[in-house]
């Protein structure tokens, strides 16, 4: 019964809170920066207004936003469908399928410059469905390896001197820092670890629109995982990795591009960045998604399609602070300026091909069911209360059960 | 005169009809949307599809799928984290509004201290005990000088959801019970004493028949707020390990609002099936405790 209150009382507080939504000569643009990342993304959204663009941007951040969009495509009421989304890559299958979004077709027309030669390949790829373009992409965001450069030259000195460490070098730490009560590599990002790894080795975690969960390559990236828990490599349940690494108790700290702004100001932890840990240095991967601004269904004036594609434009050329906020932007404007790479620490991931191209997008219509499978069971095979294999099996049981009703 | 009559025949529409509207709302449309959801399959977009019992078929007869083993056994969690707490939250805030009834000094601050955990949200409240039960740096390892790892190892997991259960939510009972106390006649007391009678049996016999129906009110209201856990073990244990602390409503929100899809006619089966549950058991524990005994 609770279920039903929330999904009413959801219509409620948006239709409430978001009135003035969509009023004449106003772009609304629903946004998940919920965190740090919003002030940044704010800034941008000034200071286009502060060029005086005829229809002014307003940035509503939206939390739980993915059930929103929901609620207000089902209120039948335009004037708080937003003008535009900032959502992520891997929601374009799916909000396709379920005919929520629109074409972009109308305000690309108008911007010539809004191509796919002036973003990163894949950002720009994964807005496009059967030759459809759908969003325009704002960012590519990455889970990288932050280390403590100097527990690295205590126990591993050399191992990061070409920028990469493999899974073996991290497992061959783990008892030296151990003796020391040190933690080498907290595994709570552990989902999108094995996307990672299991990409590191060639392999899939779907096939087609079907998530494939137990395979080969998730058992191999699974025990790896396992190992490090085992040997005493890993936090213990309830600690905060983050903290244990601004602490300097922990070498690595496996995370999110977004989140380094909270280290950059710690004291004495003398930190560097690198790309995730890899099965053999030919073959790197790291978990991706991107940020794309997208259209929900409503109709639009021409004028509307022109003034967001004029703002989309601007924040072509213009969301340099969106990588001081600590995101990779996909704006080749901007990630291709020479000096890039150096002044952000997440720059280096844009600075070759070779790291460009370890960057995965898993954009797949289920996507969301492999977290969700994953979630329920790795857990449990990383502290080793069940069997890495057990794990994956019932992961793939759940993500074939929730296909069976209505994917 | 007619129409003062018509006013006097339907004043009370006004003093009801804001709340009915609300509770029309947010309570009875909802309820009937849900369980028209819960014989369909929708994903909250289009049309829902029909499917007649098939959901509930799903649920509560097909012992292979996930969702029958997911709901059972989170079923089974809620049971026992109703079981342990309801009887604790009745007990603890009883014994403490008695001990504040004796007119102990300091009592107001003292009810209080026992009142304020209430007023904070759980996100807060299970941060600062997570922290308490931390298996590195947390106090209670550190008094103890034991090596538990609280949140991750059975009963340790249930047994922090337990205090921290008690500890948020003490304060409203106890309120009830007081002013239950404070309305008792004291020459039911007095007479009590000139009879002879010790304090144990001036407490059964005087004391909880005379506050019976705020006892019946809390322990209904509490057994159906202990049902629908949810901020505790998600905060706490993340449902955790291996899904013992995985309760209900855990279950009903991650199919209807999770990472992929939502599976919204599977989640209001569920809700529905749960929600008879919790009607069946209020009614029963309605009957029984207000059964009077004193006839």
């Amino acid at each position: 019964m609770k279920l039903k209150n929330v999904m009413i009382a959801s219509a409620v507080v948006t239709s409430v809170g978001l009135t003035g939504c969509g009023k004449d000569k106003t772009i609304t643009v629903w946004n998940p920066f919920t965190g740090g990342d919003g002030v940044y993304f704010q800034e941008m959204i000034d200071s286009y207004n502060a060029t005086n663009p005829e229809y002014e941007v307003k940035a509503v951040i939206t939390p739980d936003m993915y059930t929103k969009v929901y609620t207000v495509m089902n209120s039948n009421d335009t004037k708080n469908i937003p003008d535009l989304l900032v959502g992520h890559v891997e929601r374009i299958p799916l909000f396709v399928q379920q005919d929520l979004i629109n074409p972009m077709e109308d305000v690309l027309s108008s911007q010539p410059n809004l191509n796919g030669d002036n973003y990163l390949e894949q950002a720009w790829d994964g807005g496009e469905i059967d030759g459809v373009r759908y969003s325009v992409p704002l960012d590519i965001h990455s889970i990288l390896l932050f280390y403590n450069v100097d527990l690295v030259n205590k126990y591993a000195p050399g191992a990061l001197d070409d920028d990469i460490i493999t899974w073996d070098e991290v497992l061959a730490i783990v008892p030296k820092a151990k003796a020391d009560g040190i933690v080498t590599f907290p595994v709570r990002t552990s989902n999108w670890l094995i996307d990672s790894m299991v990409a590191q080795q060639g392999g899939s975690i779907y096939d087609g629109d079907t998530p494939t969960l137990n395979t080969p390559e998730a058992l191999k990236a699974l025990e790896t995982l396992v190992a490090i828990d085992a040997a005493g490599g890993s936090e213990v349940e309830g600690d905060d990795a983050v903290l244990l690494f601004q602490a300097g108790e922990s070498v690595f700290l496996e995370e999110g591009i977004w989140a380094q702004s909270s280290f950059t100001n710690i004291e004495g932890v003398n930190w560097s960045v690198a790309n995730t840990p890899v099965f053999d240095e030919n073959n790197l991967a790291a978990w991706s998604s991107s940020h794309q601004f997208m259209e929900l269904k409503k109709d639009r004036t021409p004028e509307e399609q022109a003034a967001i594609g004029e703002f989309l434009e601007y924040v072509r050329l213009n969301c340099e602070p969106w990588a001081v906020a600590g995101q990779n932007v996909a704006s080749k404007t901007i990630y291709e300026q020479p000096d890039y790479a150096d002044k952000y620490p997440q720059g280096f991931l844009l600075k070759d091909t070779r790291e460009q191209e370890s960057l995965k997008l898993f954009s797949f219509l289920n996507y969301g069911l492999v977290d969700q499978s994953y979630d329920t069971y790795i857990t449990d095979a990383i502290r080793g209360r069940i069997s890495p294999q057990e794990a994956l099996e019932n992961a793939q049981k759940k993500a074939d059960d929730l296909m069976k009703e209505g994917y | 005169m007619v129409r003062k009559g018509i006013l006097q025949r339907y004043n009370h529409l006004l003093y009801i009809g804001p709340h009915l509207i609300l509770f029309a709302i947010f309570g009875v449309i909802p309820l009937f949307f849900g369980a028209y959801i819960s014989f369909t399959t929708w994903d909250l977009t289009g049309t829902p599809q029909w499917v007649g019992l098939s959901n509930y078929k799903e649920i509560l007869f097909n012992v292979d799928s996930t969702f029958h083993t997911e709901f059972f056994s989170s079923m089974k969690n809620t049971f026992m984290f109703v079981v342990m707490t309801v009887p604790l939250l009745i007990i603890f805030p009883l014994s403490i509004a008695l001990a504040l009834n004796t007119k102990v000094k300091g009592e107001t601050l003292f009810q209080s201290i026992f009142y304020m955990p209430g007023l904070f949200s759980i996100s807060a409240v299970a941060i600062i005990w997570s922290v308490v039960f931390n298996k590195r740096i947390g106090l209670v390892n550190a008094l103890f000088h034991n090596d538990v790892n609280w949140i991750s190892t059975q009963p340790y997991a249930w047994l922090v959801i337990i205090i921290v259960t008690v500890w948020w939510t003490i304060g409203g009972n106890m309120i009830i019970y007081r002013s239950a106390l404070n309305g008792i006649d004291t020459n039911m007391y007095e007479a009590a004493a000139i009879d002879g009678s010790n304090s144990i049996n001036t407490f059964f016999k005087i004391t909880l028949p005379s506050i019976k129906f705020q006892l019946l009110y809390t322990t209904v209201m509490t057994t159906l707020a202990s049902f629908n856990v949810y901020g505790q073990p998600k905060m706490l244990t993340a449902g955790g390990p291996s899904g013992t602390t995985s309760v209900v409503m855990m279950t009903i929100r991650d199919l209807a609002f999770g990472q992929g899809k939502s599976i919204a006619g599977i989640a209001s089966a569920m809700a529905m099936i749960f929600g008879s549950i919790m009607v069946i058991i209020s009614i029963f524990q309605f009957i029984l405790m207000s059964k009077d005994n004193t006839k």
